[in-house]
């Protein structure tokens, strides 16, 4: 045991406890366990991950990294509000376990191995939380300093990845000849890139192959690198930096985390760990640093993690609000807003045209994109990764509700011009994409509940009885649901405006009719 | 005056030593200092000098780490939680001292561990345990042997519901050591033993038996029932209802112990009842509601007019 052992304690208590049964044998050893921790007697690594994970989680909190932002709030039962200053914001206590986004989602990054981007002024903690994450995964200090890249302007390919050996460059006579010499970073399990945005362009597109396709090429060689996750930094993200950060490496990452300022009241903990020359990052516990296994196994257990039917279809019916474009399409699936921007069309032209919907209530009218597959898949992760955290075997709606606005932030752009933005007691959203993302969300699930999507949805009705399967189908049933279909269509489209939700459900009813179309022809071909 | 090998040992640590109770009372806002000091001249100070001269510095820095956790965890001092950690530092560890010093840190904490375990369990015999410890630590050559020698005396001392694991940490131990651990001459068969002792949880080596044994009282004096109890037999044991509140039941040669337990376990217990007349006389209660119920081994008899149990070897 160390001399720092005190400030390496680990919560031997569960961190999110759960009501088990309790043991009937009683077990002698029991006489040695007490307040004392026996430490050679530990056996570490028997934990759950999930535990593991959360303790690391609340050593971060309660011994590293001084962020007392509890903002994923969780409640499980009414919580305590005030409404504060001139503006009313709310102030809530939280009545369940609630965690602070600048040390949990850079752990989810970790536990899923993602890409995770935090953005804040200097000196808030950034490039440390970012090391920690590294020594979680077993790298000494001194190694995870070394493999942490630094942008800067003069920053080369070279310098990113390697460099051919010189020898090699004089006498090869070819090529393959030429060995090279990798940088030790790109087989790390962590790997973090600070100052992201200070990477010349050229550079930026050596660092997209490696962040995207997971390999590094030189000279004709190719490096492998194994699956990692990645902590990248930026003081300011949008355009502060040296460089324009290319779209295509913006897009690869997952989530992004702002540091938060520094609150004055724990002004006595820096003064305590400059007295007593405390630096946490020297100090992490055995107990909680993951070997690669455990970080496999972690994933695949996320992994495993039951996102519920009515959770999915809410985040269905969010994502289906934003792409529709009714004004940028000649054709039914053309209306969309990539099809407006790949025109290179001004956007307010699209927006002008616009006419009918109620610009106000249409989530889709706040939004000058839509959202990726990737986004998609990113959010269904990490609604996962956190729903595991939590020591839960499925994804609740405000795991959902809590991880969305981190990993959209980047991805879903508010046209600030929009009605919504107009309005006085949502003029915060212009600058707080965090607090707009989950009123969108909030908003789309009111939307859902007053359509009564839970009890009545005949689109999904139809596409549980497609799933079923056309085996033993027969040529009666298949015109008798298409017939269900387009009568379903003409009433959908009665008297209605066009809503993204609305688009998505008539396109996924074209579908179901043309799979039961092409079936119509083949049985009547047999 | 503090021996000489401590004093080299905190000259030499000076500063980390330092930091240490400087983390420490930065963990534990009311760490006392006074407290402390005073546990490394009394205590500390006497092991280390114990200690053989190559082992000094680990057992020296084993017990400073331990007594900054118990004084912090405030086990020590003047608002002492444990009473009896002395018997452990003053009697086991110099008794034991070729084990502790090759682990003095998992020793220490260990049996500092199980004396504060015993203490939470109300007439269990701690002196006892300490003394059987120390008297068995000449003979105690590893870790594993500390535990079940620990462990059995911890049966010994009244902790009923670890007699099957005490006899199982017998086997754990040299035939000779095992027999004395358990009360048994030095020469006696383990195995004949062992036999007798789970075949007869008041088996007692030819001493007398003891007849008769009393458990539990009334809650406002201090024991444990609200309500004078009801009790049911099961294989093992009984399993008690007071009120509302209901517990389990272990008793053997050695001592009695209540334990949590649920309603359920009491209204799965088969309800039985046994000729009282005989205790009428005996326990000098009136006969009416005199209740006796047994297992195989152990008979409980309960009267409304008591809030105890007596327990007799059937």
């Amino acid at each position: 045991m160390s001399l720092f052992d005190l400030y390496q304690r680990v919560s031997r208590a569960p961190t999110n406890p759960k009501s088990a049964a309790k043991p009937r044998q009683f077990d002698v050893a029991d006489l040695y366990k007490g307040p004392l921790r026996t430490a050679e007697g530990a056996q570490p690594g028997q934990a759950a991950l999930d535990e593991k994970l959360r303790q690391a989680y609340f050593w971060i909190v309660n011994h590293a990294i001084i962020s007392p932002h509890y903002d994923i709030e969780y409640n499980d039962g009414p919580a305590q509000r005030y409404a504060v200053g001139d503006s009313k914001r709310q102030l809530t206590l939280p009545s369940a376990q609630s965690y602070s986004s600048f040390i949990l989602l850079p752990l989810l990054t970790f536990a899923t191995r993602s890409k995770c981007l935090f953005v804040g002024g200097p000196g808030r903690g950034k490039t440390a939380s970012a090391i920690l994450m590294g020594i979680l995964a077993g790298g000494s200090l001194r190694d995870v300093k070394r493999g942490m890249q630094h942008g800067h302007p003069q920053m080369t390919i070279a310098d990113l990845l390697g460099n051919p050996l010189p020898s090699d460059l004089v006498n090869a006579q070819s090529m393959e000849e030429i060995r090279i010499s990798w940088r030790s970073w790109l087989g790390m399990r962590v790997k973090i890139i600070d100052e992201y945005n200070r990477i010349p362009t050229r550079t930026q597109s050596a660092l997209l192959t490696v962040m995207g396709d997971n390999y590094a090429e030189v000279l004709n060689h190719v490096y492998e690198c194994p699956e990692s996750a990645w902590f990248l930094t930026a003081n300011d993200d949008r355009g502060g930096g040296t460089y324009q950060v290319i779209e295509a490496l913006r897009d690869r990452i997952d989530v992004i985390v702002q540091a938060l300022s520094f609150n004055s009241r724990f002004l006595g903990e820096l003064l305590a760990r400059i007295e007593e020359g405390i630096r946490p990052e020297e100090l992490v516990p055995r107990d909680i640093i993951f070997t690669d296994e455990e970080i496999d196994r972690m994933g695949a257990e996320i992994r495993q993690v039951e996102v519920p039917q009515e959770v999915r279809r809410r985040l269905e019916f969010f994502a289906s609000q934003f792409e529709l474009a009714e004004s940028a399409g000649g054709s039914f699936e053309y209306m969309t807003k990539d099809t407006a921007r790949l025109s290179g069309i001004d956007w307010s032209e699209v927006t002008l045209a616009d006419r009918g919907r109620d610009r106000l209530k249409d989530l889709g009218c706040q939004t000058v994109n839509g959202l990726s597959v990737r986004n998609l898949m990113t959010l269904l992760m990490f609604a996962k990764a956190l729903a595991y955290f939590r020591g839960n075997a499925a994804v609740a709606l405000d795991d959902l509700r809590q991880v969305l606005p981190f990993v959209l932030h980047d991805k879903l752009q508010p046209d600030l011009d929009a009605p919504f933005f107009g309005l006085p007691e949502n003029a915060a959203y212009r600058t707080d994409r965090l607090s707009w993302l989950r009123r969108m969300l909030d908003l789309s699930n009111d939307e859902y509940n007053r359509l009564n999507l839970d009890n009545d949805d005949p689109v999904g009705e139809f596409s549980r009885e497609f799933e079923l399967g056309l085996d033993g189908v027969n040529e009666r049933t298949t015109l008798a649901r298409l017939s269900g279909i387009e009568k379903l269509i003409a009433e959908r489209i009665k008297g209605r405006k066009l809503y993204g939700h609305l688009y998505d459900d008539l396109l996924k009813l074209k579908y179901l009719h043309q799979r039961y179309t092409n079936y119509l022809h083949w049985l009547r071909s047999q | 005056m503090i021996s000489a090998p401590f004093a080299a040992f905190l000259e030499a640590e000076r500063a980390a030593l330092n930091q240490c109770v400087i983390e420490a009372r930065r963990r534990f806002p009311d760490f006392d200092t006074q407290a402390f000091s005073s546990f490394l001249v009394g205590a500390v100070d006497d092991l280390v000098a114990a200690a053989p001269p190559e082992r000094v510095h680990a057992v020296a820095m084993a017990a400073y780490e331990l007594a900054l956790d118990m004084t912090g965890l405030k086990l020590i001092g003047s608002q002492a939680r444990a009473a009896s950690l002395h018997g452990v530092w003053h009697t086991i560890a110099p008794a034991l001292m070729p084990v502790l010093a090759a682990q003095p840190g998992q020793v220490l904490r260990m049996l500092s561990n199980a004396v504060m375990h015993l203490e939470s369990q109300p007439g269990v015999l701690i002196d006892q345990w300490i003394n059987e410890v120390a008297a068995l630590a000449p003979s105690i050559a590893s870790l594993d042997q500390v535990e079940a020698v620990g462990e059995i005396a911890a049966w010994r001392a009244g902790m009923a519901h670890f007699r099957t694991g005490a006899l199982a940490a017998g086997g754990r131990l040299p035939a000779a050591l095992a027999c004395v651990a358990v009360g048994a001459a030095a020469d006696a068969s383990w195995d004949a033993t062992l036999h007798e002792l789970t075949r007869d949880p008041w088996f007692s080596h030819g001493a007398p038996r003891p007849m008769r044994r009393s458990i539990g009282s009334f809650a406002g004096f201090g024991g444990m029932f609200v309500a004078p109890p009801a009790v049911r037999a099961y294989d093992e044991g009984f399993v008690v209802r007071s009120g509302e509140q209901y517990f389990l039941l272990l008793a053997d040669t050695f001592g009695a112990v209540l334990l949590p337990a649920g309603r359920d376990d009491f209204d799965a217990a088969p309800q039985t009842a046994l000729p009282a007349q005989r205790w009428v006389s005996e326990l000098q209660l009136p006969a009416e509601g005199l209740t006796v119920c047994g297992n195989g081994h152990t008979l409980a008899i309960t009267s409304p007019y008591t809030h105890a149990i007596a327990l007799a070897a059937a």
